[in-house]
């Protein structure tokens, strides 16, 4: 029930929030504040343009970016289940990133790995046929990488 | 005319774009399922439940957005039509709670249950605050759906109480953004969006902050266009329905919106928008009406018993006493000794009779109320106008607006509202003085100087001048074409009362609008329209006319009692501050609640509430609005009138005996109206405070926001909604930004 956001201020609207998103990397809430105030528009129509189109994230991307499938094949295959343990496992909803900025998550439409079903995308690399145990090594594997590389920063 | 055929009935209409054929439908009393339409706004064409069949055109088509034309035949229920919407409707249910819409028990259950239960959480119609006028449940019953072909899918998305005044719990909207447009669209607020896409989308803040952060009004107009009840009211949803439901005036500010206030147990309850074609809020309101009326009339702190003092100490008398003691004390004291102060909340009969008691009765002009400096300057200087205050309908027909002495979507939410609706038809703004945000996205041009310095740009607008402060010269250009053609309208604030020559600065507001132009004064407490004809004012009869005897206004008569000259103050209204009048010796006070004064009171006489008592109010547009007595006042209580009437008769003021406050009308109106221009011209201003002129609305002696604890979390959060001009650049926010980025730190 919902038509998309028309309007000739939109049109100077979405060109700024794509200028944002390409230098912050994600629509920030003082970024949309600022846009308001710019525009004269309140904050609520910045948001509801910006959260209408998929290509505008609202949350910093996380240093490790996890994409969940949730097209048909990977949604029948179950990916729904592993989303929430992800959810648990990093205490946030989808849409978010977690307070150290470490991981962020995303759920996506098909991402062309179908026949792989269930797939999971972790910084770009799709990880195929995930089940509740191999999804848990991962995220394991990449918290143990993560932790040595500041070890070593540290000893610097 | 053209003529279409709906149902096989022939229905002439007159044809324009506008008109659809659900609106001929309508007016032809066909009735045709609707969610999504409502007559306030723009069709939307979302919900579909409207679709007919139209010959020649291809598929359904949705009544509410497609323009009626001659010669169409269209079917508004065919058996698959009927499918289809069934079909529809069983999508959008799925995800509501439809356990009572399918239950077999239904019609028992509402007979035997029929009000919602309180519940933590809606599962259905029996718990539901909407299900005694619900749009769905008539659409579904309309329609026919007794069974769900899914599974339900309830949205568990967390009911949202953090807000003052209502809850919202969107598991059982539908999405039809009612709520959405009429705040947008009607209220020019956009406190609320849909946010995200598709399945995911939902009513929503930019990033789910709360209603008070988002720059919502609590103006309730969302809440009284949702058809579920997914928006409701916390005070009234587990409540029921009303026993009975009386039409009145709110008079909690100079608009005097027109308020549906309802009754049960003898009490009131409810407050909820007058009806539709009642001007002039046809059916919106502020916080205040909408709100606050209930518990405003039912707090404890309200005025019980009539009082005196005796040895000292104020305690309960019978009326009888308390007339008597009044009366004496009025009878006792020399003339130059009493002082008068009226209410601008309470009736123009009132204060008729108020002011009565003081010339006729104690000899004396020494009368005034609060803010009556505004009401006169505004009169005084229109007096010998040409008809310059008009209704708020008439702003339909003014070419550009120019508003100053405040921010008037904070204080007077209806005026806003008919502002609103030219600033969408592009009806050039141009706003002089302090702005909240709101305002600031409706002003065209905004010349932001402090409230001290509004004096001197208004003369410089007068004078066509291209250099006004804090805009360019372009822009004064812009200004000063738009300003010298076509007919113009001020809304004026009582913030003007802050500069040092407000009638000055009126002066050349009027210059500016000229013969055509039309004078909007935002009246900030209520009746001051009234009370000036009522004549409740030193240098004014009633009539209103210029009362050339020496009277004394608020100040001197506060500066003459801090000198000990005076023995007697009869005041009505608690929210007139008492300092300087400590020495007075004998105070009658009488008003509706306790305040500072109670204590000082040597009489003591409780008075009616607004929604008690019967009598007229003048609002800002002139309009005589009536009020009425809807319950008894509560303990022994009276109405204003009937106690000034039953003084005046014990100091034996002659023809005092009215039946109703009609006839106390009457007699008013027979007194000759004849103000005349400038005679408030003065030498010397005493400046209005700030604090004084801050929003934060009074009745009678209380703030409201005391009793009203949801108010002071709205009010507290006001001065964040300010205008802070010094703003950072794009790539100063965005550097400022990347540094906060945690991933960054990780990266490094
Ligand atoms: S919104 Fe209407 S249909 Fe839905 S539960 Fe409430 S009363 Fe029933
Ligand atoms: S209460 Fe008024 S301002 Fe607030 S969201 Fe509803 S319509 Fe908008
Ligand atoms: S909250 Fe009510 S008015 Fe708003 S979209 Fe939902 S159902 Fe419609
Ligand atoms: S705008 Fe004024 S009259 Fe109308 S509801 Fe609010 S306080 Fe009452
Ligand atoms: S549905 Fe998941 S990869 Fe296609
Ligand atoms: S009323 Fe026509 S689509 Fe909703």
């Amino acid at each position: 029930m919902q038509a998309p956001p028309t309007d000739q201020l939109h049109s100077k609207l979405i060109p700024m929030l794509q200028e944002i998103q390409e230098r912050l990397g994600y629509i920030a809430p003082e970024a949309v504040e600022w846009l308001a105030k710019e525009l004269k528009l309140s904050e609520q129509e910045i948001y509801g343009v910006a959260t209408f189109y998929n290509f505008f994230r609202l949350n910093p991307p996380g240093r490790h970016e996890i994409r969940v499938c949730l097209g048909t094949a990977c949604h029948v295959q179950g990916n729904e289940k592993l989303l929430d343990t992800i959810c648990e496992r990093l205490g946030i909803q989808p849409g978010e990133t977690t307070p150290d900025g470490r991981y962020s998550l995303e759920r996506v439409a098909c991402v062309g790995a179908c026949a792989l079903a269930p797939a999971i995308v972790i910084d770009d690399e799709v990880h195929g046929r995930m089940t509740q145990r191999a999804l848990q090594r991962l995220l394991d594997k990449i918290d143990r990488e993560d932790e040595e590389a500041m070890k070593k920063r540290g000893e610097k | 005319m053209a003529v279409i055929k709906i149902d096989n009935q022939n229905i002439e209409f007159e044809p324009t774009i506008e008109k659809t054929i659900l609106d001929v439908a309508r007016e032809a009393g066909i009735y045709i399922p609707t969610l999504c339409d409502h007559d306030e706004l723009e069709p939307y064409g979302g919900c579909r439940m409207c679709l007919v069949d139209v010959e020649g055109m291809r598929g359904y088509v949705p009544a509410c957005t497609t323009t009626a034309k001659d010669g169409m035949v269209v079917k508004t229920s065919t058996d698959e039509l009927n499918s289809l919407k069934r079909r529809i409707l069983q999508l959008l249910m799925i995800e509501h709670p439809v356990g009572c819409i399918l239950c077999d028990e239904r019609e028992q259950c509402d007979k035997f249950r029929p009000q919602a239960q309180k519940a933590g959480r809606v599962s259905g119609c029996y718990t539901c605050p909407n299900r005694n006028h619900c749009e769905l449940e008539e659409v579904v019953n309309f329609i026919g759906m007794k069974t769900l072909p899914y599974d339900p899918e309830y949205r568990d998305i967390p009911v949202e109480r953090e807000d003052p005044f209502f809850d919202r719990d969107y598991n059982l909207c539908i999405l039809c953004a009612r709520c959405v447009r009429v705040c947008d669209d009607v209220r020019g607020t956009a406190a609320i969006t849909i946010a995200k896409r598709g399945h995911e989308s939902r009513i929503d803040t930019a990033f789910g902050t709360s209603h008070v952060e988002s720059g919502c009004w609590f103006c309730g107009a969302c809440v009284d266009v949702c058809p579920t009840g997914s928006l409701s009211a916390r005070k009234t949803k587990w409540i029921g329905i009303p026993e009975e439901t009386v039409e009145t005036t709110c008079v909690l500010c100079g608009t005097g919106c027109q308020v549906n206030i309802g009754v049960k147990y003898n009490k009131i309850m409810w407050s909820e928008p007058g009806n539709k074609d009642s001007p002039p809020n046809h059916h919106h309101m502020c916080v205040l009406g909408r709100f606050c009326i209930p518990t405003l009339v039912n707090t404890p702190r309200r005025t019980k018993n009539p009082m005196i003092t005796k040895d000292s100490i104020l305690v309960p008398a019978s009326w009888d006493e308390a007339i008597n003691e009044a009366a004496r004390l009025l009878k006792d004291t020399p003339s130059e000794k009493i002082g008068f102060i009226a209410s601008p909340q309470m009736t123009t009969e009132a204060a008729y009779l108020l002011q009565k008691i003081a010339r006729e009765g104690a000899n004396t002009s020494a009368i005034d109320f609060m803010g009556s400096d505004f009401a006169a300057l505004i009169l005084g200087n229109l007096a010998d106008g040409h008809d310059k205050i008009q209704t708020l309908d008439k702003l339909d027909e003014v070419d550009w607006i120019l508003s100053i002495g405040g921010d008037f979507v904070v204080t007077h939410q209806v005026v806003a509202k008919s502002v609103y609706k030219q600033v969408r038809r592009n009806v050039p703004l141009i706003h002089v003085g302090p702005i909240g945000e709101n305002l600031r996205r409706w002003a065209s041009y905004h010349i932001n100087v402090p409230i001290k310095k509004i004096e001197n740009a208004i003369s410089k607008l007068a004078q066509k001048s291209m250099s006004i402060p804090s805009i360019t010269k372009e822009q004064a250009e812009r200004i000063a074409s738009i300003i010298s053609s076509g007919r113009g309208a001020i809304i004026v604030g009582s913030r003007i009362m802050e500069t040092k020559n407000p009638d000055k600065c009126l002066s050349a507001l009027l210059e500016i609008i000229g013969r055509e132009g039309v004078v909007y004064p935002l009246l900030p407490l209520g009746n001051e329209l009234g009370l000036i004809k009522a004549g409740a004012r030193a240098d004014i009869l009633p009539g209103p006319a210029v009362n050339s005897e020496k009277g004394l206004t608020l100040g001197e008569l506060r500066d003459k009692a801090s000198k000990g000259q005076i023995e007697l103050l009869y005041i009505t209204d608690g929210s007139v501050s008492l300092t300087g009048f400590e020495k007075v010796e004998n105070i009658i006070y009488q008003a509706p609640y306790a305040s500072e004064w109670t204590d000082r009171a040597t009489v003591l006489l409780p008075s009616a509430s607004f929604a008690e008592e019967d009598g007229t109010f003048v609002n800002h547009e002139m309009r005589e609005l009536r009020l009425k007595r809807i319950v008894d006042p509560p303990y022994h209580a009276r109405q204003d009138w009937e106690i000034l009437q039953n003084i005046a008769r014990s100091i034996g003021l002659s023809k005092s005996d009215y039946k109703s406050p009609e006839d106390i009308w009457n007699e008013l109106e027979k007194q000759k109206a004849g103000l005349k221009k400038d005679i408030y011209k003065r030498k010397s201003w005493t400046p209005a405070r700030k604090d004084e002129t801050r929003w934060n609305p009074k009745y009678r002696g209380v703030a409201i926001a005391e009793v009203v604890k949801d108010l002071k979390v709205l009010i507290d959060s006001l001065p964040s909604r300010e205008v802070i001009e010094k703003r950072e650049s794009l790539d100063e926010l965005l550097e400022r930004l990347q540094r906060k980025i945690p991933s960054k730190e990780v990266l490094e």
